[in-house]
């Protein structure tokens, strides 16, 4: 991918502020070591932002979205004008707790692809000092940026087509190391008015779905008891941004349980795919835990009180035969067609 | 490779498997809810699209690159008995789906009949793309219509469209008049279905019904 285009802005805070301040932008030599630095973020923007967004429709159902034009129209001059547009939209969000911050908009193509990258790197305090020939000048820099060159926001757009692209993004958040937030909602929704691509409904139910489909069809009971173990505890999840990867790690799913999970899907790389947990939706695809047994009886409880309901204590220490007891008043009883 | 064969080779190898799964994944996620007749999900046909494709708009072509730009590539319907349905599906549709376009279509003005439906363009979910086969645009359309709706939009896409040119005027107003009737069958079953849904005794109901009393029967 070859940059062509890099422009930088500084943003101030200036949510709610009738009056915004005017921004400076500049166009960026395409050489030197700050180019370098930027030309290597930039050549690896999709594998270090691993959040799938997506744009979001105007409010009347429009197939509109100002972020995404003032985007396209960048990528269609690529001016500082144009690109001030950009930053004005980012300045009129961000408040005083976000802070001064140093945005770069780095355009390049491949072929017939078009990039489009946007960092967004908050203002820190530094220390400069200058070492003369008896004495020492230290002073005080309020306006440095990039002195964590790890703790930036960041997107970026892939496309060929300047009307039909450019809808779907990858975006991440450095500053923040809390699972519960993951991405500030200040980055995606109200800059870019966009949002996750896998909506919470839609991940969760992808995530129950795989679930039961290893415990229907796999033999391996250990890998049973996981995931079983996994979907009760659950629930501690809810509203967190979640993969499937990171689902196991929680959980301490085994790598054969993950992989298994892994498999259900076409793509294997929807393991990685992030998506906000929604426990009420898992919760309507895994709602009862079976155990059938090579007696020929079948025990069933909800999933979250199955261990309560059934106690079971291993009759041989190497044998795989439990005894299972459960005490309860009979409230209904069922004859069953059959089962799968 | 010219427009046809390279939409022909991604109809074949991409868009036909993946509306067979669209149509199962959508079924999913719709199960449950009532009064649903049917899901179904379709690769728009090789005619059609290049039709769309030839479409001209102020004597230029309207799509400039119609393999990228045209969205209903992949299509699907969900068909429901009610107009008080629509709602319900709606919500379904915001749970599951990002949409980049969320439109209810009514004629231009109140005193006009034709084409009523909730169309979106939504992006595909990902669990039913396949990267084996060949890429496609990520979005589909979606559309919820009414069993009258859909009734009447498919007729009048086999009459309307027809390249003999432009219908008459007695025929447009044909047309219209269906669509009047049409509008008029999904106001009165969804009426009804309301009020049959207010009783609380079944019995009541079926009763009512049962000594002709329909003009009683849909005052209440």
């Amino acid at each position: 991918m070859k940059i062509d285009t890099i422009l930088s802005y500084l943003v101030h805070p200036s949510k709610g502020d009738k009056t915004q301040p005017m921004i400076g932008g500049v166009l960026l030599p395409l050489d030197g070591v700050l180019f370098n630095m930027l030309n290597s973020v930039f050549c690896r923007a999709t594998e270090e932002c691993n959040i799938e967004i997506a744009f979001s429709s105007s409010e009347d159902g429009g197939q509109y979205n100002a972020c995404r034009s003032e985007l396209v129209d960048l990528l269609c001059h690529r001016t500082v004008e144009k690109g001030r547009v950009i930053a004005e939209r980012l300045q009129a969000v961000t408040t005083k707790r976000s802070g001064l911050s140093l945005l770069f908009i780095i355009i390049g193509n491949k072929g017939p692809i078009c990039r489009v990258y946007l960092s967004r790197f908050p203002a820190d305090f530094g220390i400069v000092v200058h070492e003369g020939s008896v004495e020492l000048r230290v002073e005080l820099l309020e306006q440095v940026f990039m002195k964590n060159a790890g703790a930036y926001k960041a997107v970026v757009f892939d496309g060929e087509n300047y009307d039909s692209d450019f809808w779907l993004g990858r975006a991440v958040d450095k500053q923040i190391n809390n699972n519960a937030v993951a991405i500030s909602s200040y980055w995606i929704r109200e800059f870019l008015m966009a949002d996750f691509r896998t909506t919470p409904a839609q991940g969760s139910r992808r995530l129950a779905m795989a679930i039961k489909q290893v415990i229907d069809q796999t033999k391996d009971t250990e890998v049973k008891e996981e995931l079983a173990a996994a979907a009760r505890l659950s629930r501690s999840l809810n509203g967190q941004l979640i993969s499937i990867s990171n689902f196991g790690e929680r959980f301490g799913l085994s790598e054969t349980t993950v992989n298994a999970l892994t498999a259900t899907f076409r793509d294997p790389s929807l393991r990685f795919d992030q998506f906000c947990f929604s426990s009420e939706e898992f919760s309507k695809h895994i709602q009862y835990r079976s155990l059938q047994i090579s007696n020929g009886a079948m025990l069933t409880a909800p999933v979250e009180q199955f261990d309560q309901c059934f106690e079971r204590a291993r009759v041989s220490e190497q044998g795989e035969e439990f005894i299972f007891t459960t005490r309860g008043a009979i409230i209904n009883q069922r004859l069953i067609k059959g089962i799968k | 490779m010219d427009i046809e064969s390279a939409y022909s080779e991604r109809y074949n190898f991409a868009l036909v498997p993946l509306a067979q799964r669209l149509e199962t994944f959508l079924t999913g996620c719709f199960s449950g809810l009532p009064h649903i007749d049917r899901i179904v999900a379709r690769a728009k046909s090789i005619d059609r699209f290049i039709e769309k494709a030839r479409k001209m708009e102020n004597e230029k072509l309207k799509y400039t690159d119609p393999l990228n730009q045209i969205q209903d590539q992949l299509g699907a319907r969900i068909i429901t008995f009610y107009s008080d349905d629509v709602p319900q599906l709606a919500e379904n549709v915001k749970r599951f789906f990002r949409a980049i376009e969320d439109r209810t279509i009514v004629p231009d003005s109140d005193s006009e009949f034709g084409y009523f439906g909730k169309h979106y363009i939504l992006l595909l979910p990902k669990e039913i793309i396949d990267p084996k086969e060949p890429t496609v645009k990520p979005f589909f359309e979606l559309q919820i219509k009414t069993l009258f709706q859909h009734a009447w939009s498919e007729a009048n896409h086999d009459l309307g469209y027809k390249p003999q040119g432009d219908l008459s005027a007695y025929f447009r107003r044909c047309i219209a008049f269906t669509a009047a009737q049409a509008w008029g069958a999904d106001q009165m079953f969804n009426e009804l279905q309301r009020k049959v849904a207010q009783q609380s005794n079944v019995k009541e109901t079926s009763e009512i019904a049962q000594n002709g009393d329909f003009e009683a029967f849909a005052e209440n």
